[in-house]
């Protein structure tokens, strides 16, 4: 993104703001749902911040001080909102361990929002339906009959789905036994 | 500043094992530059969070309709910006809105065009018609048969009519006649809502659904729903926009289901749970056409319910009686028609000119190839023909009226 569209940015051109959506939607959205876990006051969060964002336009200096300003108002808007439904209690479902000063945790969480999002895209290197097996296996934990009903499909076909994903995520992380054993140590031990 | 995707790149690739030596190098440095970058590091390789957080970011975004979501939450901070700065219009809404005002722009100056022409130099005719006159454009209008057999024709109303304890016109004047509720009628007799050719109509039925119904279509529906099914049946086009229900006589504490809303047409049948789309399903055209602006349906041939193929929003499904085709389409072409206009989008201009055929009630015929009209933006429909073409024709294109027997022609040129 070039000088001149911020500065439009800060005019008004509307063009900048699609462009910060579409490259902070999804983990803004992810974000917020390690607070509430209700995607809808969720999304209503997300919305909002982009509102405060177009709002505070003229402030903004560059493309990571608008991803933290949004990723902060986000954070906030999430906390008041635990704070007015006191009844339920407050569980925040981020990394834990890790307790520092609030701005460098944003940071974090910030870098492991986009760690989540580049995971989530290899598998969606992976055809169709050996992302949609693996997904209904090894993520929500589906069992194989329950696959067989939901898709269709024999359970020869799960497997071999399953063991062709398997030798796809070895391909790409089969430079690196600790990645590999963290992303398919599970898998392996439930499904094979 | 170091940006967090940047070094989520970084750490991600690091763990696939290929970053170049500069980037291990960019890493390093950041590892090195605050002790707590590196115990975040080390947390997140040995984290176990990340299958539940996989899950989490696939249920949250749908990869297939990202760009859609996008759009929609774009269009949700513009409505609060706009909400905010009410008295400021000069907010610029999006570059479709900016071609759509370019396009009505250009047809006022066509026409404008095409009058003082004519009035200045009657000689210089370029437009040749044989044997035509001008068409007329159609108007809201349909006619209603209720169960015990009575047929009335309802007004032009651009708003319609509303189904509740008796039928009565959106804008609250009565109908003629409507003693349902003298006769004793079953709730699920059906009633009959026929659009003729040229003519359109809007209806909501008594769950709240709206239905656009298109000009030559028929929509036969209950005078009142089941409690546990909604049912319509459909010969022609309609835009569909359902009403959420959910049965309330479940038990306490358990969720309540939802009541779905069932579309018959020839051969094939839908089923969805509150949504925006649109049918195309006329007698005598053997595919029929089902266009997902929201939510979800499921289609299925008629008698197979348990194959029946799911739609995400953005597509279409083409039935020719065997199999469905799902492509990927431009929603605002599809429902074009309910708000009024005709659509072109420069490229694939058929779903147009069929609209144009319905409308007008002329016959459509295409010269060598199918047509790719350079031509993008809506015309309204409240039109005559004649203004239709001409504006195409100035705009270029290549098409011009034939009359045949009794019936109008409109034969167009591919390129």
């Amino acid at each position: 993104m070039d000088y001149n569209y911020f500065e439009d940015f800060k005019a008004g051109n509307q063009r900048v703001l699609e462009f910060c959506i579409q490259q902070n939607r999804s983990s803004l959205l992810f974000f917020a749902y390690k607070f509430i876990r209700d995607e809808t006051v969720c999304e209503e969060i997300v919305a909002d911040s982009f509102f405060k964002l177009w709002q505070h336009r003229a402030r903004m200096t560059d493309l990571s001080h608008i991803q933290y300003f949004l990723f902060k108002t986000t954070k906030n808007a999430c906390l008041n909102h635990i704070e007015k439904e006191k009844s339920s209690p407050f569980v925040y479902h981020g990394l834990e361990g890790i307790d520092q000063q609030d701005d460098r945790n944003i940071q974090f969480d910030m870098i492991y929002a986009e760690f989540i999002q580049l995971l989530c895209a290899e598998l969606d290197k992976l055809p169709t339906q050996q992302a949609q097996i693996f997904r209904l296996s090894y993520l929500e934990g589906y069992s194989t009959e329950e696959i067989c009903t939901l898709l269709n499909t024999t359970a020869n076909n799960v497997f071999y789905a399953k063991s062709k994903v398997l030798s796809h995520l070895r391909q790409r992380f089969g430079r690196n036994d600790m990645l590999l054993a963290l992303f398919l140590a599970p898998y392996l031990f439930q499904h094979l | 500043m170091t940006v967090p995707r940047d070094i989520a790149y970084l750490i991600f690739h690091h763990f696939q094992g290929d970053l170049t030596d500069l980037e291990q190098h960019e890493l390093q440095t950041w590892l090195n530059s605050d002790p707590q970058h590196r115990v975040f590091f080390e947390q997140l390789a040995e984290n176990s969070g990340w299958k539940q957080d996989l899950a989490i970011w696939h249920r949250l975004n749908n990869n297939t309709k990202k760009s859609q979501d996008d759009q929609m939450l774009l269009t949700k901070v513009m409505e609060k910006v706009q909400a905010m700065e009410e008295p400021v219009q000069t907010m610029k809404v999006s570059a479709l809105w900016w071609y759509t005002a370019a396009a009505i722009l250009l047809c006022c100056f066509s026409i404008y065009f095409i009058v003082q022409k004519g009035q200045s130099d009657k000689q210089d005719q370029t437009l040749t018609y044989k044997n035509t006159e001008d068409i007329k454009p159609g108007k809201s209008g349909a006619r209603l048969t209720l169960p015990d057999g009575t047929v009335i024709a309802l007004k032009s109303d651009d708003q319609g009519i509303q189904m509740g304890e008796e039928i009565q016109y959106v804008n609250g004047d009565r109908l003629a006649t409507t003693d349902l509720t003298n006769t004793k009628i079953a709730a699920n007799t059906p009633l009959t809502l026929e659009v003729p050719v040229k003519n359109f109509y809007k209806i909501i039925l008594s769950d709240g659904t709206q239905v656009w119904v298109n000009s030559g279509s028929k929509l036969h529906y209950p005078l009142r729903f089941d409690k546990n099914n909604r049912v319509v049946e459909l010969e022609g086009e309609a835009y569909f926009e359902v009403a959420k229900l959910t049965s309330n006589n479940a038990v306490r504490g358990a969720k309540p289901t939802r009541i779905p809303f069932l579309v018959k047409t020839k051969g094939q049948l839908l089923e969805v749970l509150g949504t925006k789309f649109n049918v195309t399903a006329y007698p005598n055209i053997k595919t029929t056409k089902t266009t997902l602006l929201e939510g979800k349906v499921a289609v299925s041939a008629a008698g197979y319910p348990s194959k029946s193929v799911l739609l995400i929003p953005g597509k279409q499904s083409s039935f020719d009686g065997n199999a469905f085709q799902i492509k990927e389409v431009d929603v605002d072409q599809a429902i074009a028609w309910k708000d009024g206009l005709f659509y072109f989008d420069g490229e694939d201009a058929k779903e147009a000119f069929e609209q144009l055929g319905k409308w007008y009630d002329i016959d459509i015929q295409y010269i060598g190839k199918e047509p790719r009209v350079a031509f993008f933006g809506t015309i309204e429909r409240n039109k005559s023909l004649k203004t239709v073409v001409e504006i195409l024709q100035k705009s270029g294109v290549k098409l011009r009226l034939e009359g045949k027997a009794d019936r109008t022609r409109l034969m167009i040129e591919g390129e």
